[in-house]
């Protein structure tokens, strides 16, 4: 053995030693300050959207001429488009929209505070948006929402696009963990799910309005042990919900799905859609409200390998459309319900983008697409927003957010190149026709 | 024991999972799992103990904040190392200065030189307070992390080949500083 060999093996041991002498700290205290620091979604200030929600950003491409006064002309449109139609026809059956201004937050380089932003739809203008971490727009793209947890408790803010204060609910008084939502169609109710008093790992599902009155349980806790809900979602003509129950597996903390349901939104007509087995994964409505496409066990059994799946609300009609070897997850149909986009990724690699023509013959396999990390459907169906990460180095990320045709053909093309992470996927406003 | 690391390979994944869905309670547990070895990852680089609270303190806010971005939930460990070599070595530049507390009074009489031609601690402390920030954070990764040139290269921005001629180097001086002393 070499000296330089034998120094390195008596460096070795000596740093080693060294380390030991590392301090000692509080780990409960330690978890408490980091999350208090590391950023947790705040309510911000928004008063007035029009002079708070979309401020010019301060640096970087900034706000290009004009373009404050197209976007509250478009708002003001909005408004007595909506005030004229009123709220019947805010919950007729939502297909395609024009393409409004896409919304997400970043976690910057340099570890700054998350930021959210908006973007318009072909990746111009940059604003800051004031509001909690990670908003969505409600489907009609005439309100925004997002979480803020404050003194324990879980609220919902819900801005409208026309302006005024956000409304504020109160859906969890004691939040241990994030709470599961979804805005009705036109972002006036929302359904969340609501840990029992008994027992805060179960949940029950709750709806109510999102003007801070009270909301009504319409799902008691799943009476299985281990169990609980996920995946819910609002069907796009707001009559019904999708909720998935969930198993947990005490030996390895995991979870599979045991069963896919659908409730009335007043609690009526809760039926079973199927108890194939399947991973924890989203729930998607078709346009119309009548099917629901979902990732589960091939054949049936909790053990086999998970394929795309469609089903009828009235559990009739359940059928595979993938038979690939790649693990899919996160199925969305198109809004012109023409194509099903999920990702696709083998043992260790990075997820692909796929979609699925639904009027090709079923055995055409999906067409594969570049890597993502995820992805969400433009509002007129015509192309798929999604990003890639580049670690420059342990601390320093790139995120190249970029759109691409529904059916995979043409390079990506670059909307936004970000200095940091996405956070949580970004939400894509709605505009009427 | 295989068939342990099986059954705790997933019940991480999942508890790195929740905890990047914002389960403070399956963050916590991260905490207790990881907390000790990124200090003393970090205290190698800072060398007193107040900047390596600071360093793991701030590591700890990053990874409350970039968890939902890990793409692997069982690399977590090397991922949070890491980030406390990374913080470590910031804090240490931003503060302009050497560690300087002496350490004799915490070590035990016979760890201070052994007979056996182990290194001594008072000097290696001191010859790691010669070195750059840089430079403790390669070997802080090497040695107690126990990355090879290739995770060390991930995490520092250098290429695998230039961790390997960095370290070559380093071990050198630190043995002419160490021995020839």
């Amino acid at each position: 053995m070499t000296d330089e060999t034998m120094f390195e093996r008596r460096l070795a041991n000596a740093l080693g030693r060294f380390a030991l002498l590392a301090p000692p700290m509080d780990d409960e205290l330690v978890a408490v300050t980091a999350i208090e620091l590391g950023g947790r979604p705040k309510l911000g200030r928004l008063g007035q959207l029009a002079e708070t929600l979309f401020a010019p950003r301060p640096s970087g491409r900034g706000m290009r001429p004009g373009y404050l006064l197209v976007l509250l002309a478009l708002l003001l449109a909005a408004i007595v488009v909506a005030t004229v139609g009123g709220f019947v026809r805010r919950e007729s059956p939502l297909v395609t929209g024009r393409n409004g201004s896409i919304v997400y937050s970043v976690g910057p380089n340099g570890h700054q505070a998350v930021q959210n932003v908006a973007i318009d739809a072909d990746g111009q203008g940059l604003h800051q948006v004031d509001a909690g971490r990670c908003p969505v727009y409600s489907h009609d793209g005439n309100a925004l929402a997002w979480l803020s947890y404050e003194d324990a408790g879980a609220f919902l803010l819900v801005a409208d696009m026309g302006g005024g204060v956000p409304r504020k609910s109160l859906l969890v008084e004691s939040a241990q963990r994030s709470v599961a939502f979804d805005l009705s169609p036109d972002g006036s109710r929302v359904a969340w799910l609501r840990p029992t008093s008994q027992d805060p790992t179960a949940t029950e599902l709750f709806v109510g309005p999102t003007d801070g009155s009270a909301g009504t349980r319409i799902a008691a806790a799943p009476s299985g042990p281990g169990e609980s809900y996920g995946s819910l979602s609002w069907s796009p003509d707001g009559r019904s919900i999708v909720f998935a129950t969930y198993r947990r597996d005490t030996a390895t903390g995991g979870s599979r799905r045991t069963a896919i349901e659908v409730v009335g939104v007043d609690g009526s007509d809760r039926r079973s859609v199927t108890t194939r087995p399947g991973p924890e994964d989203v729930l998607s409505w078709s346009p119309d409200s009548r099917s629901i496409a979902y990732v589960g066990s091939s054949d049936g059994v909790d053990s086999s390998t998970d394929d795309v799946f469609v089903i009828g609300i009235d559990g009739m009609g359940d059928h595979r459309l993938t038979t690939s070897s790649s693990t899919p997850r996160a199925p969305a149909w198109s809004p012109d319900g023409g194509y099903l986009a999920f990702l696709v990724s083998g043992d260790g690699q990075t997820a692909r983008l796929a979609t699925l023509p639904l009027a090709a013959p079923t055995s055409a396999p999906p067409v594969s697409g570049p890597s993502s990390e995820w992805f969400i459907w433009s509002p007129d169906g015509s192309e798929l927003l999604s990003a890639q990460v580049l670690a420059v180095d342990a601390e320093t990320n790139r995120t190249n957010l970029f759109s691409i045709d529904r059916e995979l053909r043409g390079p990506p093309v670059t909307r936004q190149v970000v200095d940091g992470l996405i956070v949580c996927t970004p939400s894509w406003q709605r505009l009427r026709p | 024991m295989t068939g342990l690391l099986m059954q705790e390979a997933p019940r991480l994944a999942s508890t790195v999972r929740l905890a990047a869905e914002g389960d403070e309670a399956a963050f916590t547990r991260l905490v207790v799992l990881h907390r000790e070895s990124m200090a003393r990852v970090a205290f190698v680089i800072c060398g007193d103990a107040e900047a390596t609270r600071d360093a793991v303190q701030s590591a700890w806010s990053i990874a409350w904040r970039r968890l939902p971005t890990l793409r692997d939930p069982e690399r977590v460990g090397p991922w949070l190392l890491g980030i406390a070599a990374n913080e470590a070595r910031h804090l240490v530049r931003a503060r302009r200065r050497r560690p300087v507390v002496d350490i004799s009074e915490t070590i035990e009489p016979d760890e201070r030189t052994d007979p056996a031609g182990l290194i001594g601690l008072v000097d290696l402390q001191r010859a790691l307070a010669d070195l750059t920030p840089d430079d403790r954070r390669l070997l802080a990764l090497r040695y107690v992390a126990g990355f090879d040139s290739t995770e060390i290269a991930r995490h520092t921005g250098l290429s695998a080949s230039g961790v390997r001629s960095r370290l070559a180097r380093l071990i050198e001086r630190l043995r002419t500083d160490i021995d020839h002393d």
